[in-house]
């Protein structure tokens, strides 16, 4: 087990899982750095920590938190290319933690971006403890499976713990009764009580009764059955495409987005990202060389 | 690793933190009375206005505002909360810090009247 655990994999889909993974959290850096402003901002009665604040105690100086946006963004983006990754991307995946704890530590934690905290965290770890350098030669190299593999089982279990939460606290509810229906509709009408957007088709779905049933017993059947991605192959990819459509569902029916989820790089260690990089760079070689005949002509 | 994030699950309590997590968002029961705790502005000719998140909780998060009152009603700081949406609002009128009770799924039958609004704290906005 342990053997299959380690067993090698591509270098280059390594490198593409975790040139999106940084790069996505650069991005979100950037996208959200306003936002990480307006937290760091806010005042201290409101502070209610959670993770590694509860340690700290109190908010951190508007300061340091630009310090660490600052070498978040350095780190995902050295990262993100390949460049002194040894250090860019554990600093990256700290600064990244600590940012959205902080955004987390006043009173509302978000789901968010738990998953993208942890992958880096696990690429980051990679990076320092058995790095597989970029080579963009495009020779064949392959890399200890570990971390992909971590990445994967990180996935599986986030998606398990989320069913198991449902089932502990809603009971069979969640799948044959109204919980989710009364959800849906509550947090939609939170939405619209704050002048926020909202999903006008959840609110409208809300009023009839028999759809709820199914769907809930879908969510659990999804988050439940995350370990099946671990089976390779046409059941992992199975998986992959009902966990992303679940995710759009919960855009459609409540205006909630986890837009790294959306993005589906959370997913792409399962992938052969490699094999859909070459393919798609087969595609615009043969589309520009079309193009290029056709001028030519 | 696996077995630190697989903890929160079998854990008695809830445990919702970052990054270990039960993930308990809408896991628990829920009746279809729901309270929420939010500000509005009544304007001068009486009529309720809603206030979005910024003008509540000074960020873009609809939840994160909601969840600041809430905090308010807990801490019985209320009127602390009221004077700084006050500072916000540039239109005249009165701000409440209210809990207000619908049936979510009537309401978007129609059914449009509270069940229940208590107010918590009000003060004339910066522009009154």
């Amino acid at each position: 087990m342990i053997d299959r655990y380690l067993a090698p994999v591509p270098e280059r889909r390594q490198a593409i899982v975790t040139s999106l993974t940084f790069g996505y959290a650069a991005a979100w850096l950037v996208v959200r750095g306003l936002y990480v402003r307006d937290v760091a901002r806010l005042p201290t009665r409101r502070f209610a920590p959670v993770g590694l604040f509860e340690i700290v105690g109190g908010p951190p100086p508007g300061w340091v938190v630009l310090i660490v946006w600052l070498l978040g963004l350095l780190g995902c983006s050295f990262a993100a290319f390949g460049r002194l990754t040894r250090v860019a991307a554990p600093v990256g995946a700290v600064a990244m933690l600590v940012i959205a704890t902080l955004t987390s530590s006043y009173g509302q934690v978000f789901h968010t971006e738990h998953l993208l905290a942890l992958q880096l965290l696990v690429l980051a770890a990679a990076a320092v403890i058995e790095p597989c350098p970029f080579r963009t030669d495009g020779r064949s190299a392959t890399c200890s499976g570990w971390p992909l593999r971590l990445s994967m089982g990180v996935v599986v279990v986030v998606y398990v713990v989320a069913g198991i939460a449902k089932l502990r606290h809603g009971g069979v509810d969640w799948l044959t009764g109204d919980v989710l229906r009364s959800h849906v509709a509550a947090d939609n009408l939170r939405k619209l009580l704050v002048d926020d957007p909202h999903s006008a088709v959840g609110g409208w779905l809300s009023g009839t009764a028999w759809l709820w049933p199914p769907i809930g017993a879908l969510t659990i059947a999804v988050e439940l059955g995350a370990p099946l991605a671990l089976v390779p192959g046409r059941v992992r990819y199975g998986w992959v495409a009902l966990a992303w459509s679940f995710h759009v569902g919960v855009l459609a029916l409540m205006w909630i987005s986890f837009p790294y989820q959306l993005s589906g790089i959370a997913y792409a260690a399962f992938l052969p990202v490699e094999r859909i990089e070459a393919s798609l760079r087969d595609t615009w070689r043969s589309r520009a060389g079309r193009g290029r005949l056709e001028v030519a002509a | 690793m696996l077995v630190a994030l697989a903890y929160p699950a079998l854990h008695p309590e809830e445990i919702d933190s970052l990054p270990f997590s039960n993930y308990p968002m809408f896991a628990h029961d829920r009746s279809p009375v729901s309270r929420f705790d939010i500000a509005v502005l009544i304007g001068a000719d009486g009529v309720e206005q809603r206030l979005d998140p910024r003008a509540i909780g000074r960020t873009d998060q609809p939840v994160q505002a909601v969840e600041t009152v809430r905090q308010a009603i807990r801490t019985g700081q209320t009127d602390a909360l009221c004077a700084e949406i006050a500072m916000q609002v540039d239109v005249p009128g009165t701000i409440e810090v209210i809990s207000v009770s619908y049936d979510a799924v009537a309401w978007f039958r129609g059914e449009r009247e509270p069940i229940e609004r208590v107010v918590h704290s009000n003060c004339p906005s910066v522009a009154s």
